[in-house]
């Protein structure tokens, strides 16, 4: 204890205690020198003799300091103040390496910030939101494609009456609704809660109330909370609009409360505008009230565990029946992160992309440090001398050692504090660029802790990768060659700088080719075929206006229109017909369970369907290739028209026409027809898709029209307003979703193109301080060889043959490389092959114009070299 | 310089210790010089190992620096022992004689 206190003083007074030290010191060696003049040695050589008698001062006053402070603590400052001082010497190489560390865990760090917002992160503006979980339910046929999703509300009651190991429940649903009246009223994405759902998850209100549990009843008066951003957007952020009016689906909301700001960005409440309350579904009389289903979270119970929770569910989850009357095989429960809930993580999903892009920005990171370790081994070649020097002045290897690292973690500590600032600001730029695609993020985006440690980790973890090997190269010089040489050691000495460069250039070949096959993807994909008519295409979706259209007048509607359509003059438009979904190139419409009559629920797959009209296969002018398309008047539901793909995996080998399959236990289909593949649901494969008979549902069905002159649009509105002017209609034309996807899909290639061109950029400056390196190093060997008459292409090659033989192994070993990464890539190539002779023939002129770039400078240099200048080169 | 003999760690503390129990204040040099003149000119301890020493004994509170002129009149750090510095002279001296016995025991074996 008292050591600290003396060691502290020992900090605070340093300067007077090394003065005192170095005073004591001269003060020994005066006297160790006066006694050699007694001894009769003469002044100067007994001064040299008292030097050398008594060792290194320099040493034994640093050794004597080391009692005092832990060693490395002080050094540590020193060394990185010297640091400083010596790459403040060098602003170009400094700047040009912070740049490159500073893009690079900048890019990491964004990337980290973004998966940390995606996985780490439960629902924000939620009250101790790791005690909340998520429940979905296990659907009832085996495969991973038995996740069913929400409870069906029934399920939902059972949980709230009797699971223990939550201490409240609470069930979502989206839904969009009308607000406003009369022509000013606006489709609104609204949140219809449960009566708890405020209190359970512990949300701010801010002004007014939540919704309660008395609001939540069918006789309750109706209520509704704005969401935070909607209050600033549409009422000005006014804190009189509670108690006011609004009406949703032309019935009076009355506004109790606005939800926190924070809790907005939470998943169930991304995008919305509204809560209202569950049973508020019941104002729309069209719809029959909801059964099925609903998003269910809870908060433990004190003390429970998730674990308790699913035992728990399980068992109750027994009881449970599925709109389609089957049992669940059980529950999942999870966190409320974004990337928890089941189906996320799979294949395809956003998580797959973040890894693929984290894979290559650690490419492009390594390639970073080979080239940064490369520079660091030409300065600490040019180096080699002053380290020579201090060598022989008595600084041990280590020190030395421990003094570049410090360099490098100088180095990459700035970098790192400039990355982290990138990552700041780029996700939300990134965002901001991705507009559309980004809103379907919901998760909040923000530099913490876990961030910072990352970037700094990143940082210190780089420092070492390129900076150790570099050190103790340098330092292994012994005195007197260092101070021989003028200046760099002979290049057979360093195999590290060869194996560095392989690396940068084997590394940038496999980015280039996977960005190159990424982008040719993405060529194939803006050009490819659908396999059913597009461009002609309009789909148009119905608002009717609410609670007065029941299923005799919603027939009646779609009658009229029907008869309408047909009555137009001829050629105004080709066809027309209806469909429960348009064709949007993903997967969206039902997934049901299908298995035939020989196999088991077990042995059941997840198959799209669609409800279409017969006249649909027309108007995407898709062929039947067997059997028949639907009959208007007497198909009933039982019928289905199916594509290849299904046909090819439920009866290989077999005419599927006239065979039957199950959907779900009981409800069974008749094959009529088969269709050619089209790519309505994926622009990269086709999944198996049957179609059925367009069958009274509650669901409105959109209305696609073919037409070669244009849809038109006027006419169309004409004929609805002649039929309900209450009814508003949106088009949206096939092509839009196609360019929406193509648009999406161009931002793996766009990615993988920055990040190729950035390690490309690297290895080539890179190869080129490799190679000019090489030049200066050999100036004098050159000389003499030109004074005895050496052709300049036979100096070209001398000087850049060690180095090509690094370039050409790089090259191979990337090629391996790039191979194996294009197998990884293959699900989005959109069905290039992996070995497209384009991408690779474009990164080998790449390569081979990088090669040329940065050999040519260094070669003219070499040939230039004059024989007299070099010999005096001393 | 390197011309002392492997000392066993923490023995030139000791003897500086001894040397300081004079009770005569001592400078650095002054030190030196004692301990190669007692020992026969064996002990020729350089700077870069006294120091270290002299400091590690500060550090401990065995032995506390006062300045003063020297024989020619210049600045130096005298050294003197403390009451803890005597303690330790004391403990430190008895572990050597029980080291010096167990190895001579280990050299001529009975």
């Amino acid at each position: 204890m008292r050591d600290l206190l003396r060691r502290v003083w020992y900090v605070i007074r340093q300067r007077q205690f090394e003065r005192d030290l170095a005073e004591e010191i001269e003060f020994h060696r005066a006297m160790a020198q006066q006694e050699l003049e007694r001894n009769g040695v003469p002044g100067a050589s007994a001064e040299d003799a008292a030097r050398r008698a008594i060792g290194n001062t320099t040493l034994a006053r640093e050794d004597s300091r080391a009692v005092w402070i832990w060693p490395w603590l002080e050094s540590l400052w020193q060394d990185a103040a010297y640091a400083l001082r010596n790459l403040r010497r060098q602003p170009g190489f400094t700047a040009v390496v912070v740049l490159v560390l500073a893009t690079v865990i900048g890019l990491h760090t964004t990337l980290v910030t973004v998966i940390a917002g995606v996985v780490l992160r439960p629902w924000p503006g939620v009250q101790d939101a790791h005690r909340v979980v998520a429940v979905y339910l296990l659907g009832p046929a085996g495969g991973s494609a038995g996740f069913a999703g929400g409870l069906p509300l029934a399920a939902y009651r059972t949980v709230t009456e009797r699971a223990k190991s939550l201490s409240g429940v609470v069930a979502t649903r989206a839904e969009e609704v009308l607000v406003g009246t009369g022509d000013s009223a606006r489709s609104t994405e609204a949140l219809l809660v449960t009566g708890h759902f405020f209190d359970v998850l512990g949300i701010g209100v801010a002004p007014g109330r939540g919704i309660g549990p008395d609001d939540d009843r069918p006789s309750a008066q109706p209520v509704a909370v704005l969401a935070y951003d909607y209050w600033h957007s549409h009422f000005g952020g006014d804190p009189g609009v509670i108690g006011t009016n609004v009406r949703v689906n032309d019935v009076p909301f009355t506004i109790v409360g606005v939800a926190s700001r924070d809790f907005s960005s939470a998943e169930p409440a991304y995008g919305k505008q509204l809560f209202l309350p569950l049973t508020a579904s019941a104002l729309k009389p069209n719809d029959p009230p909801i059964t099925c289903c609903v998003d269910v979270a809870g908060r433990l119970a004190a003390g429970a565990t998730r674990d308790q929770v699913r035992a728990e569910l399980d068992l109750l989850s027994r009881e449970f029946v599925l709109p389609d009357g089957m049992r669940p095989r059980g529950v999942i429960v999870t966190g409320t992160e974004f990337a928890s809930r089941p189906g996320r993580a799979d294949s395809v999903g956003p998580l797959a992309a973040a890894s693929a892009i984290s894979a290559g920005l650690l490419l492009v990171w390594l390639v970073a440090c080979a080239n940064i370790g490369n520079l660091l081994l030409a300065r600490a070649a040019a180096r080699v001398k002053e380290i020579g020097i201090r060598l022989s002045l008595g600084a041990s290897r280590r020190r030395l050692i421990r003094q570049l690292l410090t360099e490098g973690f100088v180095l990459a500590l700035s970098g790192g504090a400039i990355g982290i600032g990138i990552a700041y600001k780029l996700p939300f730029v990134l965002l901001h660029v991705l507009g559309g695609a980004a809103a379907a993020f919901p998760f909040r985006i923000t530099v913490d802790g876990v961030v910072l440690v990352y970037a700094l980790l990143l940082a210190g973890v780089s420092a070492v990768v390129f900076g150790l090997a570099p050190a103790l190269f340098a330092t292994r010089t012994d005195v007197a060659t260092a101070l021989n040489e003028r200046e760099g050691l002979p290049a057979s000495k360093f195999p590290l700088r060869g194996l560095l460069l392989a690396v940068q250039v084997a590394l940038s070949v496999v980015l280039l080719v996977s960005a190159g096959l990424l982008m040719r993807g993405a060529q194939r994909a803006g050009t490819f075929d659908p396999g059913f008519a597009v461009n002609d295409v309009t789909a148009v979706s119905f608002e009717l206006p609410p609670g007065t259209y029941d299923d005799a007048r919603k027939r009646a509607f779609f009658a009229d229109l029907s008869d309408a359509l047909r009555g137009l003059p001829a050629n105004t438009i080709d066809a027309f017909g209806f469909a429960t979904w348009e064709p949007t190139f993903i997967r969206r419409g039902y997934q049901t369970p299908i298995h035939l009559p020989d196999q088991t629920m077990a042995q059941a797959k997840m198959v799209t369907n669609v409800d279409v009209s017969p006249d649909y296969l027309n108007v995407l002018r898709i062929p039947i290739v067997a059997g028949r398309n639907f009959e208007a008047s007497h198909d009933a539901g039982l019928v289905a028209i199916i594509n290849e793909t299904m046909a090819r995996q439920f009866w290989p080998n077999e005419n599927p026409v006239g065979k039957t399959f199950l959907i779900g236990r009981a409800d069974s289909r008749e094959v009529v027809g088969v269709m050619r593949d089209a790519h309505t649901h994926s622009m990269a494969v086709v999944p198996p898709l049957f179609y059925q008979p367009l069958r009274e549902s509650r669901v409105v069905p959109r209305l696609l029209i073919r037409s070669s002159r244009g849809v038109p649009l006027a006419e169309l509105k004409r004929i609805v307003a002649r039929s309900d002017p209450r009814v508003r209609i949106q088009t949206t034309p096939l092509s839009a979703h196609l360019e929406a996807r193509v648009a999406e899909s161009k931002w793996g290639p766009m990615l993988g193109a920055v990040l190729g061109g950035f390690a490309l950029a690297l290895a080539t400056v890179g190869m080129f301080g490799v190679f000019a390196f090489a030049v200066r190093q050999r100036t004098r060997e050159i000389g003499i060889r030109m004074a005895l008459g050496a052709q300049p292409s036979a100096v070209v090659r001398l000087v850049l043959a060690g180095h090509s033989r690094a370039v050409a192994a790089g090259l191979v070993a990337g090629l391996f490389g790039a191979v194996a990464s294009s197998v990884v890539l293959r699900n989005r190539l959109h069905g290039l092959s992996p070995f497209d002779p384009v991408a690779y023939l474009g990164v080998a002129v790449l390569l081979a114009a990088a090669g040329f770039a940065a050999s040519y400078l260094p070669a003219r240099r070499a040939v230039r070299v004059d024989p007299v200048v070099a010999l005096r080169y001393e | 310089m390197s011309n002392v003999p492997d000392l066993l760690p923490g023995t030139l503390e000791l003897l500086i210790l001894n040397i300081l129990a004079g009770g005569d204040p001592m400078h650095g040099y002054g030190i030196a010089q004692r301990l190669k003149s007692v020992s026969g000119e064996v002990l020729q301890v350089g700077e870069s190992s006294l120091y270290p020493a002299l400091q590690r004994l500060l550090l401990k509170g065995w032995v506390k620096g006062t300045w003063g002129a020297s024989e020619n009149n210049r600045r130096a750090r005298f050294y003197t022992l403390t009451a803890a510095g005597r303690k330790q002279l004391v403990v430190e001296r008895r572990e050597f004689d029980r080291l010096i016995v167990a190895i001579h025991k280990v050299l001529t074996p009975a």
